[in-house]
């Protein structure tokens, strides 16, 4: 029998065990990274499946016709920006004080810039392709 | 709701069956801690016989 009241408490039930698992894996690979200092070859697996997790939302939720890329307007930069400079911290972070380097190296400052613009390419790219799905969903379904 | 299935005589499961969904979701509804969707409100009304203001809003029916 598919009682819509059991779907919707279902559906509710394993969206709070999805978020338990999606930030119990985000801590268990900041803490193998920062804390632990292991490499990623140890801990990517659990770094694809966080992933995948995270892309499979958006996506899914961008194909349903929810608008997963920020908006429009004034504010449709304040979350790319917002994700973006998260990715560029970690990643600065990461290449700062993880790995074993000499500020003094100017192939570091080099890589700086290059560290920050990546974390914003990745990151548009991200919100390009969501903003394109979820714009395929508007003419499909409200331009009729 | 609930009067509306008395007076056919049905208990909450018989109304259950017909409409296709659990007994405890007629019971969360009959006593207002359930909301059904627009799909099996308008399910309910076509088994009872009845129209939605009669099954949801009494208070309007009464007052005409």
């Amino acid at each position: 029998m598919k009682d819509e009241r059991v779907v919707a408490v279902m559906r509710r039930a394993q969206s709070g065990g999805f978020m338990i698992l999606f930030l119990g894996l985000m801590f268990i690979i900041f803490y193998r990274d920062f804390i632990l200092g292991q490499s990623f070859g140890e801990f990517g697996d659990i770094v694809i499946v966080w992933l995948a997790g995270g892309v499979y939302v958006a996506v899914a939720g961008a194909w349903g016709g929810v608008e997963m890329s920020g908006g429009r307007g004034p504010r449709k930069w304040r979350q790319p920006v917002a994700v973006g400079l998260g990715v560029a911290g970690v990643q600065l972070f990461h290449n700062l004080f993880h790995h074993d380097v000499s500020l003094a190296s100017p192939a570091v400052w080099l890589a700086l810039p290059f560290s920050f613009l990546s974390g914003f390419a990745v990151t548009a790219l991200a919100q390009a392709a969501l903003g394109r799905l979820y714009r395929r969903w508007e003419r499909k379904h409200l331009e009729e | 709701m609930r009067v509306a299935r008395v007076e056919k005589g049905w208990t909450q499961q018989e109304l259950a069956d017909r409409v296709g969904v659990t007994r405890q979701t007629i019971g969360l509804i009959e006593k207002g801690q359930y909301n059904p969707t627009i799909a099996l409100c308008l399910r309910l009304a076509e088994v009872l016989g009845k129209t939605l203001d009669d099954l949801f809003m009494p208070q309007r029916e009464e007052s005409r």
